[in-house]
């Protein structure tokens, strides 16, 4: 609870002598964190930047007592997924842009369907094909509105490997508590690059599995979709298991069946919000490096956030003061997090490697700050310097 | 009871086949004894898509033509499911994708297709099996196109049990049913069915029609394909291990304890390793890194090569520093080291904006454009060129001794397989003492 910020911080700490140092890559440590978290199922489909994370999956799940197949496509590897998830596996799936265009329907139904999985989105160039092995940030509004009806997304962004074991077993928690997709929103560079490692950094959380349905002694009244209050998580009951149990992407009534009523799809959908958005004070993810006195801050998240850090160390060591805020749950928006640590700075610039996309939610919530964005998206990472000077606009 | 009569009657249309489909998997269900708490119910989109609430067994109702791998999924997750799926032709056509892998791969799946010719929930508009000459919403002229043999298709993709079967024909729909049900692999049935509101009206296509059909394609009804064979996911699930060892050990990554100390000046330090595929750069590169690592320097590396990877260039950028690095980027490298013609087009834009405090270390028998660096040119020659890099690095860190040069030849003394080490000493060798 650094600077009084609500949420959870989460720490970088530099090398101490005689620690453990990992070399190794963020796929490497993705797939050791879902591994840690209780991932038991795996499918995926290759593409570069997200191939390692298939790879080394297929490597360790099938050690560690889990089922890790190469799907025919991405749409099939996000449906093995779904079809696991529903028999109480643990899931996860990784993909970069192209793979997340194609699984968009199948996310939509595991919302609708209250189906917890895991999607990696390792970011490339796009659109489309767009750079298979160049850098980019793109796809931040991408996942928050990657299918139909505008319901919310959990989307959790590290910048190193710390924070990418730890963010990792963090969405599973979250997928599996509230019975979601939830996205890490990683990119090549964090990815495929090797990179150092403090090993006493790896911070795992506690393990949280989804909340099964308990049969009552009275008797078995058994509802898929249950909820009393509408930001009620559905106790769980798995395909295959001793309680018969229904999936529908439909719309449905809490027996699961298909439905039009108004007043039903009303409920329903305002239940795929609201159990998510209740929770949107303990999904606030942030690290804080504030400042007294500083005019200045940075809002950051991803490769952009790693670079700032080195911003802020060079503006100290040449006498300027300036602030730092780095946003690892980018969806819900980390709002009360974000207003308590921009506080009294009279100006915001926010580094983006797209043209403007997060930005749009700093500009909603401080309307009265002087906002610069700093955007790059010819696959090189802004540089320390970029990030104040002259390729501010 | 597997279908509910509470919930009867169906919804589908008057004298649609869909229903008497569905009574027969009730009575197939009842003569297997099937175990409804072991039992699932997929169903794809569609008419078909409507039948899940009559069943009282597990129920799973997904998107249009992905009914297929949400099963699969469900087998490969628990291998002692009976797992079937209730699909249309119209299914069979957009995930035909998954049909025939589930197929190749025999997955225990039991596929029921619902084959009507046409698609019925959306008014009528044609399939993959629409006939030739057939007349739909969306062919109002008779269709121009020829259609699948949805049978054939997935015997041909190895399909384990293969049947046709007509829906009018009670006994044997429910003998077939009941038999790609007690099927351990994979299986499908291609059921004939009437569409009584799009179909039948619009081709005069009736009980009749269709055995004419049938006989003028030259299909066979029955069990047209019947083979034993491992069903997948008990293969998968045969493969696991669970194993008290940690799974670490079956990675690739590498735990580096302090074993040395570093003299690096500066807070980092960036080499640019420019050489061609086969070259072994990117591994120089990383053994270099590990015995900066061994010095209790962090480092990074990124590796660029094109997507033919044993083609063109290979360049890795290693960044050291005394620091947990922030930005990952190379701006100015302090060293260059160029040991191929690919990797010179490379870094051929760099050379001009580095200064005379940077070093380019390289083949003497390549052309370097003018640059400020301080050139340093090695005869490599003798040498097998998978270690020109190791030769390069060891040289370059006899320039700038910013960790010991014992880091560099512990960390090759690690390489695991022999004759890679013995040639990468041999290289550290060359380079240190040059």
């Amino acid at each position: 609870m650094q600077n009084g910020v609500k949420g959870v911080i989460l720490k970088n700490k530099g090398n101490n002598k005689g620690t453990m140092l990992e070399f190794t890559t963020g796929a490497e440590i993705i797939a050791r964190a879902a591994v840690d978290a209780g991932c038991d199922f795996f499918a995926g489909y290759p593409i570069t930047p997200a191939s390692g994370i298939l790879s080394a999956m297929m490597k360790m799940l099938p050690a560690s007592g889990g089922i890790a197949i190469q799907g025919e496509d991405e749409l099939a590897s996000i449906g093995y997924c779904l079809g696991a998830s529903s028999a109480g596996r643990k899931v996860m799936t990784a993909t970069s842009g192209p793979g997340i265009s194609l699984y968009s329907e199948n996310i939509g139904f595991a919302q609708m369907a209250e189906l917890p999985i895991v999607i990696v989105n390792v970011q490339r160039m796009g659109p489309a094909t767009g750079g298979a092995t160049t850098n980019a940030e793109g796809d931040v509004e991408f996942v928050r509105w990657v299918t139909s009806g505008g319901y919310p997304f959990i989307a959790f962004c590290p910048t190193n490997l710390e924070e990418s074991y730890r963010l990792t077993c963090e969405a599973f928690n979250w997928a599996e508590r509230l019975r979601t997709p939830v996205f890490l929103l990683t990119c090549k560079d964090l990815v495929m690059n090797m990179d150092t490692a403090d090993v006493n950094g790896y911070k795992r959380p506690s393990v949280i599995a989804r909340s099964p349905f308990v049969a009552d002694d009275e008797a078995i009244s058994f509802k898929p979709y249950a909820y009393s209050a509408l930001s009620d998580v559905p106790p769980f009951a798995p395909i295959g298991g001793d309680i018969l149990t229904r999936i529908n992407t439909s719309v449905h009534d809490q027996n699961g069946m298909l439905t039009k009523k108004p007043e039903v799809c009303d409920k329903a959908l305002r239940h795929l919000n609201e159990k998510i958005m209740a929770h949107a004070g303990e999904l606030e993810y942030v690290s804080t490096d504030l400042e007294k006195g500083a005019d200045t801050v940075i809002v950051a998240y991803g490769a952009a956030a790693r670079t700032a850090r080195e911003t802020i160390a060079m503006a100290r060591s040449s006498g300027k003061k300036m602030s730092l805020v780095i946003v690892h749950s980018l969806w819900p928006v980390p709002e009360a997090a974000l207003k308590k640590a921009v506080g009294a700075h009279k100006k915001i610039i926010v580094p983006e490697h797209n043209l403007r996309q997060y930005v749009l939610e700093i500009k909603r919530l401080f309307p009265d700050k002087e906002i610069r964005s700093v955007n790059r998206i010819d696959g090189c990472l802004i540089t320390p310097e970029g990030m104040t000077d002259k390729l501010c606009t | 009871m597997y279908i509910d009569p509470s919930k009867k009657p169906y919804p589908f249309c008057p004298g649609c086949s869909h229903s008497m489909v569905l009574d027969a998997i009730g009575r197939a269900l009842e003569k297997i004894k099937a175990d409804p708490r072991r039992t699932v119910l997929v169903s794809d989109i569609g008419c078909v898509g409507l039948s899940d609430k009559y069943f009282n067994v597990h129920t799973f109702h997904g998107l249009h033509g992905r009914s297929f791998t949400y099963s699969c999924g469900i087998k490969l997750a628990n291998p002692d499911l009976l797992v079937f799926n209730l699909v249309g032709d119209g299914g069979c056509g957009i995930g035909g994708n998954h049909l025939i892998n589930a197929a190749r791969r025999n997955i225990g799946i039991k596929v029921l297709c619902f084959n009507n010719l046409n698609f019925g929930m959306t008014g009528g508009q044609h399939s993959v099996t629409t006939p030739f000459g057939g007349k739909t919403a969306t062919t109002p002229s008779g269709s121009p196109e020829k259609p699948f043999d949805l049978a054939g298709l997935v015997s041909a993709a190895g399909g384990s049990f293969v049947a046709r079967v007509k829906a009018l024909d009670k006994e044997a729909l429910d003998e077939t049913i009941a038999k790609a049900f007690q099927h351990e692999g994979f299986a499908f049935v291609d059921i004939w069915e009437i569409c009584t509101a799009y179909y039948m009206p619009a081709n005069d296509y009736k009980k009749q029609q269709m055995d004419e059909l049938i006989a003028s394609y030259g299909f066979k009804t029955g069990i047209l394909r019947e083979e034993k064979g491992r069903e997948y996911s008990r293969v998968l699930n045969s493969a696991v291990r669970f194993q008290t060892s940690d799974v670490r050990r079956q990675t690739s990554t590498t735990l580096t304890a302090t074993k040395f100390s570093h003299t690096l000046q500066k807070d980092s330090i960036g080499i640019i390793v420019a050489g061609s595929a086969g070259m072994k750069v990117i591994f120089a590169a990383h053994t270099f890194g590990k015995a900066a690592l061994s010095c209790g320097l962090h480092v990074s590396q990124k590796d660029d090569y094109p997507v033919t990877v044993q083609s063109g260039h290979s360049v890795s950028d290693i960044k050291i520093s005394r620091e947990k690095i922030n930005y990952l980027g190379i701006d100015k490298p302090d060293a260059v080291l160029i040991i191929s013609q690919d990797g010179l087009k490379e870094v051929t834009d760099i050379l001009p904006k580095l200064d005379n405090g940077a070093v380019v270390v390289y083949d003497k028998n390549l052309q370097i454009p003018k640059t400020e660096a301080k050139l340093i040119p090695i005869d490599l020659h003798g040498l097998d060129k998978t270690v020109h890099a190791t030769a390069m690095l060891a040289k370059y860190l006899t320039l700038n001794k910013f960790m010991p040069i014992e880091a560099l030849r512990s960390a090759i003394t690690a390489i695991s397989k022999d004759k890679i080490r013995e040639l990468n000493l041999k290289a550290f060798e060359f380079g240190t003492n040059d």
